[in-house]
C-alpha cells in the first residue's frame, strides 16, 4: 500500500534548546484521510505540522511528501501543493478578502479570470457572500476570517491541507459551524487534511484517523 | 558635520547634498528597521507556509506592513532635511538659509522673516506631501493594488507636482555641472562689512569685464572655512584682515610692537598658498575702546592713556570674551592703568544697547562698527599699540590673476579707497538704514568713479 501514503515522517528528532520535543518519531498519513494530531500543549503537535510544512527543520529524520523527500531545493514547490490554516487571525491585513483568498493562486501565476471563477465557486462552500470580497480583514468577524483563511488554503487545489488549531480562538457556536463546514469540504474535495487540535471531541468528530502525541 | 566634510569635498552644493543625504538616511533606516521588526511573526509564517519565496515574503508582507512606519520616518526626515538645508548656506551652498544668515548678519529683519517663512513653507509642503501617502493608508493601498480612485489620486497628483518641481530645481541648479571656466567665485564671511566688501569686489569685476561672478557670501566659520576653500580652488577671492591672516592662517606669534609686516605676510601667502594680497583697502577693523563724543570733548580724552587717568568716572561694558581672553582686557589692563567704577559683562549684541540706555559710559568696539556712527561714539587712540591691526585687503588666487590679468589692476585700484570712517558709514547704511549690501556697494563704486573721473 506504499502508493496510498502521501506524507511519511521518518525518525524525526527535534528539540527546542535542550528540551526534546520529538524523539525518533515516525508516522504515515494516508491519501484522502483526515488526520487529527491530538496532544497536550507542549507535546509537539504544532511542531510536527511545521516540520511537515518545512517551516521547522528537524535535527535528523526525513519528511517525504508524495514520494518526494522534502529538501531546501523543493521546499517552495512542495509548500505550493499544501494549504496552510493557522490558529487565530493570520489574514494579511493590507489585502482585501478577495486578495487574501487568491494569494496562493497569484503565487502560482493563475490568470485573473481563473481566480474570479475559482473564488465564485468556493464562496458558497464556506458560506460567505460576494459582498465581503472587497472588504478588509478588520471589517469582518472572527468566524468569517477563518472561513476566508480556509478558502485561502484550498483555492489552489492543494494535495494536502494543514490546519493548526484553526478553531481555537472562536466561540463554541462558530466553532461547531466551522467543524461541520470543514468536514463537508473534506468530503467534497477528497484532499488529505491534517489538523492539529487539543480537543478530543473535535478530533473524534472530524478525524478519519487520530494521531495521539 | 558640514564643517567636517569641507576638507573632503570642499564647500558648496555637493558637500551640502552629501551631508543632507547622510543625515536623512538615519531616521529612515531606523524607522524602516523598526517597521520590519514589528511585522507579526504569524503573518510571515502564513506567507511562508503558503509557499512564498523569501523575495515574495518581503514584497508581499514585510514591505507593505512596514510601510506606515517607513513613511512616518520619511515624514520626519523630510521636515528635518528642509530645516537643515537652511544651514547649508553656511558652507556657501546658497538657498533660503542664505537670506536668514544674511539677515542675521546685517540685522535685517525682513530678510530673516523671508528666509524663515520660505523654509517653513517648504517644510510644511513636504510634510503634507508625505502626509498624503499616510492619509487613509493611501500608499499602502496603491502598493497592495486595492486603492480607491481617491486614494490613487492622492498619491499621483501631489507626486507629479513634486517631481516637476524636483526636475526644475535640478535643471536650475545642476549640482553636477563643473564650475564654468569663465566665472570667478567671490566669498565673504558672515558680517555686514564682508557682505558689502564682497559686493564691491563682485561689482567691480562685473562692471568692467565680461566675467561672471559667483557670490558665496556669509560662509560660516569665516577664515577657517574660506581659506581652505581657496586652497582647494573652490573659491577665488575674498577680503581678509592682516591680524587674522597672521594669527589664524600663518599661526605666527605677534611681533613685540604688535606691528604686522604686510610685505612679509604677502610673501608668505604667495610662497605657501599661491595667494596674493592686492594691497590694503585702507581701514583697520580692530578692537577699540570708545566713549561718547561729548565726554571725550568735555574731558579732553583722546587716547587710552587719557581714559585710564579718568577711568574712575566711567563704567565699562564689554562682551564676556573680552574680559576672558588674555589678549583682550587682562593684557590691556597691564599696559594701561584702568580703574573703572564698574565692569559690566554682557552679550556682544547688547553692548550698544547698554550704552544707549546709559548703563555703561565706555565700551569696547570693533573700529568699523556701524553703531560708532549711529551712537556718535569717539574711538580712542591706542597710543601704546596694544591691539594688533586688522587691516583689510583683498586675497585672491594667483592662478586667477594669471588667467585674467585685467582683474589685478581693477581690484588694486580699490587700494586705500576705504577709510575706517568710510567703512563705518557703509556698515551704517546696511545695518541702521537697512539698505542692501548690493545697493551700498553700487553707490560706493559710483562715487568712487566720479572722484576718479575728476
Amino acid at each position: 500500500m506504499e502508493n496510498n501514503i502521501i506524507i511519511e515522517v521518518q525518525n524525526i528528532n527535534f528539540s527546542f534548546g535542550s528540551q526534546k520535543i520529538l524523539e525518533d518519531f515516525s508516522a504515515n498519513f494516508e491519501k484522502g484521510s483526515f488526520t487529527c494530531i491530538l496532544g497536550e500543549s507542549g507535546s509537539g503537535k504544532s511542531t510536527l505540522l511545521r516540520i511537515i510544512n518545512g517551516l521547522l527543520i528537524p535535527e535528523s529524520g526525513l519528511v517525504i511528501i508524495d514520494n518526494d523527500i522534502l529538501s531546501p531545493e523543493n521546499l517552495i514547490q512542495n509548500r505550493l501543493q499544501m494549504g496552510y490554516v493557522l490558529q487565530g487571525n493570520s489574514l494579511f491585513p493590507h489585502l482585501t478578502v478577495y486578495q487574501n483568498m487568491i494569494y496562493c493562486l497569484q503565487l502560482l501565476k493563475k490568470s485573473d479570470d481563473y481566480c474570479k471563477e475559482k473564488i465564485a465557486k468556493l464562496l458558497p462552500l464556506v458560506g460567505l457572500k460576494k459582498d465581503l470580497l472587497q472588504k478588509f480583514p478588520h471589517e469582518i468577524s472572527g468566524g468569517q476570517k477563518q472561513r476566508v483563511g480556509i478558502i485561502r488554503a484550498i483555492a489552489h487545489d492543494p494535495k494536502i491541507v494543514l490546519m493548526d488549531e484553526p478553531f481555537s480562538a472562536l466561540d463554541s457556536e462558530t466553532r461547531d459551524k466551522l467543524q461541520i463546514l470543514v468536514k463537508d469540504i473534506h468530503q467534497k474535495l477528497k484532499t488529505t487534511f491534517v489538523m492539529v487540535t487539543h480537543s478530543k471531541a473535535e478530533a473524534r468528530n472530524l478525524g478519519t484517523s487520530i494521531l495521539q502525541l | 558635520m558640514f564643517g567636517l566634510l569641507i576638507p573632503l569635498v570642499g564647500i558648496g552644493l555637493q558637500n551640502a547634498l552629501i551631508v543632507l543625504i547622510i543625515y536623512g538616511l538615519l531616521p529612515i533606516v531606523r524607522s524602516t528597521y523598526s517597521g520590519l521588526k514589528e511585522v507579526p511573526a504569524q503573518l510571515v509564517e502564513a506567507a511562508e507556509g503558503l509557499g512564498s519565496t523569501p523575495a515574495q515574503v518581503f514584497k508581499n508582507i514585510y514591505f507593505p506592513l512596514a510601510l506606515p512606519s517607513i513613511l512616518s520616518g520619511l515624514r520626519i526626515t523630510v521636515v528635518m532635511i528642509v530645516a537643515l538645508t537652511g544651514l547649508a548656506a553656511l558652507i556657501g551652498a546658497g538657498g533660503l538659509g542664505q537670506a536668514i544668515f544674511r539677515g542675521l548678519n546685517t540685522m535685517n529683519t525682513g530678510l530673516i522673516v523671508t528666509g524663515s517663512v520660505g523654509i517653513s513653507l517648504f517644510a510644511i509642503l513636504g510634510d503634507q506631501w508625505i502626509g498624503q501617502f499616510e492619509k487613509d493608508e493611501s500608499l499602502l493601498r496603491v502598493i497592495s493594488k486595492n486603492a480607491s480612485t481617491a486614494q490613487r489620486n492622492r498619491i499621483i497628483f501631489p507626486s507629479i507636482l513634486v517631481l516637476i518641481a524636483a526636475i526644475l530645481a535640478l535643471i536650475f541648479l545642476n549640482p553636477l555641472s563643473s564650475k564654468n571656466s569663465e566665472t570667478i567665485t567671490v566669498a565673504s564671511k558672515p558680517t555686514s562689512e564682508q557682505f558689502i566688501l564682497g559686493e564691491i569686489i563682485s561689482q567691480t569685476i562685473e562692471n568692467n569685464t565680461d566675467l561672471k561672478v559667483v557670490r558665496k557670501f556669509g560662509i560660516g566659520g569665516g577664515t577657517t572655512n574660506i581659506h581652505p576653500a581657496l586652497i582647494s580652488r573652490d573659491l577665488d577671492a575674498y577680503v581678509e584682515y592682516t591680524g587674522t591672516a597672521w594669527l589664524n592662517v600663518l599661526k605666527k606669534d605677534l611681533p613685540e610692537n604688535n606691528f604686522i609686516d604686510f610685505a612679509e605676510l604677502n610673501k608668505t601667502y604667495e610662497d605657501q598658498f599661491q595667494l596674493k594680497w592686492l594691497g590694503l583697502l585702507g581701514f583697520n577693523n580692530t578692537y577699540g575702546l570708545a566713549i561718547s563724543k561729548e565726554n571725550a570733548n568735555a574731558q579732553k580724552i583722546e587716547t587710552y592713556s587719557d581714559l585710564a587717568l579718568k577711568s574712575s568716572q566711567f563704567t565699562f561694558g564689554a562682551e564676556f570674551d573680552f574680559f576672558e581672553r588674555s589678549d583682550a582686557f587682562p593684557g590691556l589692563k597691564k599696559l594701561y592703568p584702568f580703574n573703572f567704577i564698574k565692569l559690566e559683562e554682557m552679550d556682544i549684541n547688547l553692548r550698544y544697547q547698554a550704552f544707549e540706555q546709559g548703563k555703561i559710559e565706555a565700551v569696547d568696539v570693533f573700529t568699523t562698527d556701524a553703531q560708532i556712527k549711529n551712537l556718535n561714539l569717539k574711538v580712542l587712540k591706542d597710543d601704546k599699540n596694544y591691539f594688533p591691526s586688522y587691516e583689510a585687503g583683498i586675497v585672491i588666487r594667483e592662478e586667477i590673476l594669471k588667467k585674467y590679468p585685467e582683474i589685478e589692476l581693477l581690484l588694486t585700484n580699490l587700494k586705500g579707497k576705504i577709510s575706517t570712517e568710510k567703512m563705518q558709514e557703509l556698515n551704517y547704511e546696511v545695518e541702521i538704514q537697512k539698505k542692501s549690501p548690493a545697493d551700498v556697494a553700487k553707490d560706493f563704486l559710483k562715487n568712487l568713479n566720479l572722484k576718479d573721473g575728476k
